[in-house]
């Protein structure tokens, strides 16, 4: 093991001093960044229509879209393969499918952890 | 006295705020006057020497001379703030690098900086855009949201090669100084080459999408959902909003540099043939994701996701994997 020499750095024990001092300096950065923006800012403001490339506003059913529709393409697209899977594992109207489903899930889930607890036991 | 005035320039101005937007700027010339070139145009040319001075005088005009253009659903002041908020968070960030006078140096230092890079800067963008909405910037921001998802766990895995490797035989643990001043070493052992190489690859790519260059640049999309998520801005929250890009694009610049290129080593900073090195080797990564930029048109989002699940996290994963499996025999 070799010691990088650290006597000239801003030294810390664990990540948590390292955070709260990164935080203090995006802090101090901000406040800096703000003051600039504030001597410098524009002094005239227009307020204009919602720009729809010449539709009205009627046009959409809402200004801002719901946090499900934010991920409609990850999850409907691009992981649609595992949503199709969860989907049809799932929603097949059989209870007894849903509960397989899930009891299997959990049990494997219950597998893993207890292989994990023991190969900790067994390294340690 | 001496260590807060130490603190306060490393902070305010090297390699702190000033140089930091002073980098991210010269970044932004570098690459529109490569992609002019690359496209048998110009480029900047008639602001400062060779048009190096039109990026800040973009920024200056935008933020201070245009006026503010809202509409009801509008909050400006927010989407500024988040604006700042991201800027400043890339400034933080900037103090881990061995390039600055006062290092800021623990174990596991690397999530304090990931936590700064790869979570307030999107996030900040991201409410930005939310703060000034409309149909084409909930697309957009939609869009970008599929790119984090992907593109920021193969960024981390990325740089945890080296941090994997040098851990294994340098203290701090899973420190950015640390790694960026032994990583060199690693580079002249084929079996540790391997899974730099694969990590170069995956940062590249990621860089590349990070920066919304072409063939990732769906998530503005000029002319088919107008610009995506920055549809909604003007004057100072555009300014604001390129600034933070930029400094996006300057900061990942200069860690792929740092982290897996080994920045100056193994000359020292203070010396011509470490600053020339360091140097060479940003101009390197910018030059590469610019030529990268111009030779491929916008991907379809699948696709671009394919293409980043592919060539980023994929070669990503396999380097920390490889890399572990190096350090554990």
């Amino acid at each position: 093991m070799g010691w990088i020499e650290v006597a000239e750095l801003m030294y810390f024990n664990n990540p948590i001093e390292t955070a709260v001092v990164a935080s203090i300096n995006l802090a101090v950065a901000m406040a800096v960044l703000g003051l600039i923006y504030y001597f410098i800012r524009p002094r005239s403001r227009r307020i204009t229509e919602v720009y729809l490339a010449g539709e009205g506003e009627e046009i959409v059913s809402s200004i801002s879209p719901s946090p499900l529709n934010l991920y409609w393409f990850f999850i409907k697209r691009f992981a649609k393969r595992i949503y199709d899977y969860l989907v049809g594992a799932m929603h097949t109207g059989n209870l007894m499918d849903w509960v397989s489903y899930m009891v299997s899930w959990y049990g494997l889930l219950i597998l893993i952890s207890v292989l994990a607890v023991i190969a900790y036991i067994v390294v340690r | 006295m001496e260590s807060i005035a130490l603190w306060l320039v490393s902070l305010i101005v090297f390699p702190g705020l000033l140089f930091t937007i002073a980098l991210a700027l010269f970044t932004q010339y570098l690459v529109r006057k490569w992609s002019g070139r690359l496209q048998k145009r110009m480029g900047p040319t008639y602001v400062g020497p060779f048009g190096t001075l039109q990026p800040l005088a973009d920024l200056i005009k935008l933020v201070h001379a245009k006026e503010e253009v809202v509409h009801r659903y509008s909050m400006p002041g927010l989407a500024k703030f988040f604006g700042i908020l991201g800027i400043a968070a890339g400034i933080s960030a900037m103090l881990f690098f061995p390039l600055s006078p006062l290092r800021i140096v623990s174990d596991y230092d690397y999530l304090v900086y990931v936590y700064l890079v790869s979570i307030w800067i999107p996030v900040s963008l991201l409410l930005m855009s939310l703060a000034m909405p409309g149909p084409y910037t909930s697309i957009g921001v939609s869009r970008f949201l599929s790119f984090i998802t992907v593109m920021e766990p193969a960024y981390f895995a990325a740089l945890l090669t080296p941090m994997i490797l040098a851990s294994a035989d340098y203290k701090p643990f899973y420190s950015i100084y640390a790694t960026s001043i032994t990583v060199w070493r690693y580079w002249v052992n084929p079996l540790t080459a391997l899974p730099l190489v694969l990590a170069l690859i995956a940062a590249i790519v990621t860089l590349q999408a990070k920066a919304m260059f072409n063939p990732f640049n769906i998530p503005e999309a000029e002319q088919e959902i107008i610009a995506g998520f920055e549809t909604e801005f003007s004057g100072p929250v555009l300014g604001i909003a390129s600034l933070l890009h930029d400094v996006d694009v300057a900061v990942t610049a200069i860690s792929i540099v740092y982290l897996l290129l080994g920045g100056p080593y193994p000359f020292p900073h203070l010396s011509i043939p470490g600053i020339l090195v360091l140097i060479v080797k940003y101009l390197a990564v910018v030059f590469v994701a610019t030529v990268i930029r111009n030779a491929f048109g916008r991907y379809r989002l699948e696709q671009a996701l394919y293409t980043i699940f592919k060539y980023a996290l994929v070669p990503s994963l396999i380097a920390a994997v490889l890399a572990t499996i190096y350090v554990w025999m």
